[in-house]
């Protein structure tokens, strides 16, 4: 039930009902403005000359000091970080869409030997937290000789237990005699999946994509120990070694966490509603 | 033939699981009881030794504890902005979008960088937080670099970062329960905080309890606002077990020791998510 049909079922509201809505709504604003300001506030600085972002904390750029973002980009080869994880984020995406797409239709519509026990060991994954296989997993990609290198940041990560879920749930709720009709017309599993399924999963697909992208973008401790030469670096981990060598420019640092936080926010207002769906399903369901 | 198919399209995902996720979780516990270097290939059984030396580490024990106080602080604070900005949300309200958006936008993006942000908000002589009490008459805090202040500074950070993803599942669950309850509380004339308190937070309850859990498991690994915050200092005061794990593993090098603590971690946070299957075991009691 969406909040517009629930306000449709309402008579309307008495007198004190509009007076406690309007003092919910103040209070809710200011929470709101504060739950912004952080953002806000970073990208003003961000635009203020250096010798302003400390003299003038209050005060509106006196002009856009775009010479702060050109910094940004320049000073640790950030522009390179930004490209790797941009590059890497989208590539784990689209591999865990298609790992995840190919054994979700096998769990969701196919019958084997099997398949509960395996199903359940992939749920199984979710319950195993990065940071806990953090040495093992060093290990074996020293094994591989992958240690510092692309490989690293996305091999390990090109499948995902969110993403089998989330796309078996969706599959599950493909009705049968759409299956049964491709059958008829001599389509097999892979056909039904290619030329029927898969164009209706879109919506599904898409809210993996953004999980997955923004999950992978955001991540840190991983490429951080993962990583060592600079042209590997991802812009998170570039990111935090920033006040350490540029001896804090604030309006620099300032441009480079708008810069950073940009993609994923992006992505964010385009699929605002996958998000969202995406965090109800998996967290309650 | 179906079965074949059918096991050739795991495959894959089989394969990355395998290889990075239970191996690892496997190996994490033999190399636990190894003296393995990471600089050093070979390594010698040693049984519970690693273990025994975790009992008398004092600086595992404080981390342990920060990482204790952490989540005690952190969770409820959380859990009841969440509740709260849901509960007012799930009403008619003009720019509801827009409300949702705001309290969200934090959660979609990376702690690292809101994390350079709320460091100068900290910081002591130019940040906001001192400008914003110091018309109150408060002498500027040192709030990264005072043992007493840096563990709040970081919750307030973790509060304000992780609330909107636990107010959604609650909007979720709000919008689960049926109208006709609130009519009916309503006809037997209950108030606002009646109906809250009598038909909204039971029903609620079983989403609190998953809450609850996954914002423990969360919080148990907290890691990149303290690296890059405040790097375990002042005097260990944010000193928590994944960034004492990370620099046994990664500053000394010592892979058994640091297995070890990964592995205690893995034990405590395996029970938790025990816990939470049976509290949503306890989903049926609601379920309608």
């Amino acid at each position: 039930m969406t909040a517009e049909s629930r306000v449709s079922s309402r008579r309307p509201p008495t007198a004190p009902e509009r007076r406690m809505a309007r003092i919910i709504s103040v209070v809710l604003g200011c929470a709101a403005f504060l739950w912004l300001f952080p953002f806000v506030w970073a990208l003003i600085a961000s635009f203020k000359p250096e010798d302003e972002v400390l003299s003038r904390v209050w005060a509106l750029p006196s002009r856009l000091a775009w010479e702060n973002y050109a910094g940004a980009l320049e000073g640790l080869t950030y522009a390179r970080s930004l490209a790797n994880s941009l590059g890497v984020s989208t590539l784990v995406a689209v591999l865990q869409c298609a790992t995840g797409t190919l054994a979700a239709y096998a769990f969701a519509r196919m019958r084997f030997p099997g398949r509960g026990l395996l199903f359940t060991l992939f749920l199984a994954t979710l319950m195993i937290p990065g940071s806990v296989t953090l040495t093992a997993n060093f290990l074996t990609l020293s094994k591989f000789n992958w240690i510092d290198t692309y490989a690293a940041l996305i091999i390990p990560d090109m499948a995902g237990g969110f993403a089998i879920f989330l796309l078996r749930q969706f599959f599950l709720t493909l009705p049968k005699e759409l299956e049964e009709a491709a059958r008829l017309d001599g389509a097999g599993h892979l056909r039904f999946l290619w030329h029927i399924a898969l164009p209706l999963s879109k919506p599904a697909l898409a809210t993996v994509f953004a999980f997955v992208f923004i999950a992978n973008y955001n991540e840190f401790l991983w490429p951080l120990i993962m990583t060592s030469s600079e042209e590997l670096r991802t812009v998170q981990v570039a990111l935090s070694t920033f006040d350490s060598q540029v001896g804090v420019n604030w309006g620099e640092l300032m441009a480079a966490a708008v810069l950073t936080m940009l993609p994923s926010i992006v992505l964010f207002s385009f699929m605002q509603r996958a998000f969202i769906r995406g965090i109800t399903r998996s967290g309650l369901k | 033939m179906e079965a074949l198919t059918a096991y050739a399209m795991i495959l894959p995902a089989l394969a990355v699981l395998l290889t990075f996720a239970y191996w690892p979780a496997i190996n994490v516990v033999w190399i636990s009881l190894t003296d393995r270097l990471l600089l050093r290939p070979f390594a010698n059984f040693v049984g519970l030794e690693n273990y025994a030396r975790l009992l008398h580490d004092e600086r595992f024990w404080n981390s342990v504890w920060n990482t204790v106080r952490y989540v005690l602080m952190s969770v409820p604070l959380e859990v009841g902005l969440a509740l709260a900005i849901a509960v007012a949300l799930a009403r008619p309200l003009r720019g509801v979008g827009f409300f949702r958006t705001a309290f969200f936008l934090p959660v979609v993006t990376s702690l690292v960088a809101v994390a350079m942000v709320w460091e100068w908000i900290y910081h002591p002589s130019l940040g906001l937080l001192n400008a914003l009490l110091a018309p109150l008459g408060v002498s500027p805090v040192r709030w990264l670099g005072d043992p007493t202040w840096a563990m709040p500074a970081l919750v307030l950070l973790t509060v304000w970062k992780g609330t909107g993803y636990y107010m959604v599942i609650y909007l979720a669950g709000i919008l689960d329960i049926p109208e006709e309850y609130y009519e009916a509380a309503r006809i037997d004339g209950a108030g606002r905080w009646h109906i809250f308190r009598h038909v909204t937070w039971p029903l609620l309850s079983p989403t609190t309890y998953l809450i609850l859990v996954l914002q423990a498991i969360n919080s148990f690994q907290v890691f990149a606002s303290v690296y890059t915050m405040t790097g375990g200092g002042p005097l260990g005061s944010t000193e928590v077990v994944v960034f004492y794990l990370y620099e046994r593993a990664f500053k000394s090098f010592e892979f058994g020791y640091a297995s070890a603590i990964s592995v205690v971690l893995f034990v405590f946070l395996l029970l938790l998510t025990g816990a939470q299957r049976i509290f949503i075991g306890r989903r049926v009691i609601y379920d309608r």
